[in-house]
């Protein structure tokens, strides 16, 4: 099919934009689906070594975009009893 | 008269999101785990309950309450 190979792309290069949009979008969703996958407050890999992976965002931002609080004033209130 | 404080959970980072269930679920384990650890009489740990307390429905904290009670309760304490 035209277009798939190199030499065919040069002879339409009107399909380059095509390439452009869907390579993004492809980036972006894999990019996405790692990072739930490593960085989810939900998600773990090894539910010995780490049965609570959500303990790690006492004081880290995990949503991109937070207009409403900065999560670098704000600490988890919870006290540590377990020393 | 008296003036009632009224106050609610404080917001956890641990759990920024509107489905609070974990964040329920994790102060009830905590509280028992505090007393379990630190003994009925320790002080900090009524921060816990407070928080499950808010964040739990009542049908849940009652449920979990017996399954304890009978040992059948889940997770780990």
């Amino acid at each position: 099919m035209q277009g798939l190979g190199l030499q065919s792309l040069k002879k339409n290069p009107a399909l380059i934009p095509l390439y452009v949009c869907v390579g993004a979008g492809a980036i972006g969703a894999v990019y996405y689906i790692a990072r739930l996958a490593t960085r989810n407050p939900d998600v773990t890999w090894n539910r010995t070594s780490n049965p609570e992976p959500w303990q790690e965002y006492k004081e880290k931002q995990y949503k991109f975009y937070s207009p409403v609080r900065d999560y670098s004033k704000t600490k988890s209130a919870a006290p540590n009893f377990e020393e | 008269m008296s003036a009632y404080k009224l106050e609610t959970a404080p917001f956890d980072p641990r759990f920024p999101n509107q489905n609070v269930t974990r964040y329920c679920y994790q102060s009830y384990i905590d509280f028992h785990r505090c007393q379990k650890k630190r003994g009925e009489d320790f002080a900090p740990c009524n921060y816990f309950q407070k928080v499950y307390k808010s964040m739990c429905p009542n049908a849940w904290v009652e449920k979990w309450d017996d399954q304890r009670e009978s040992g059948t309760f889940p997770g780990r304490i």
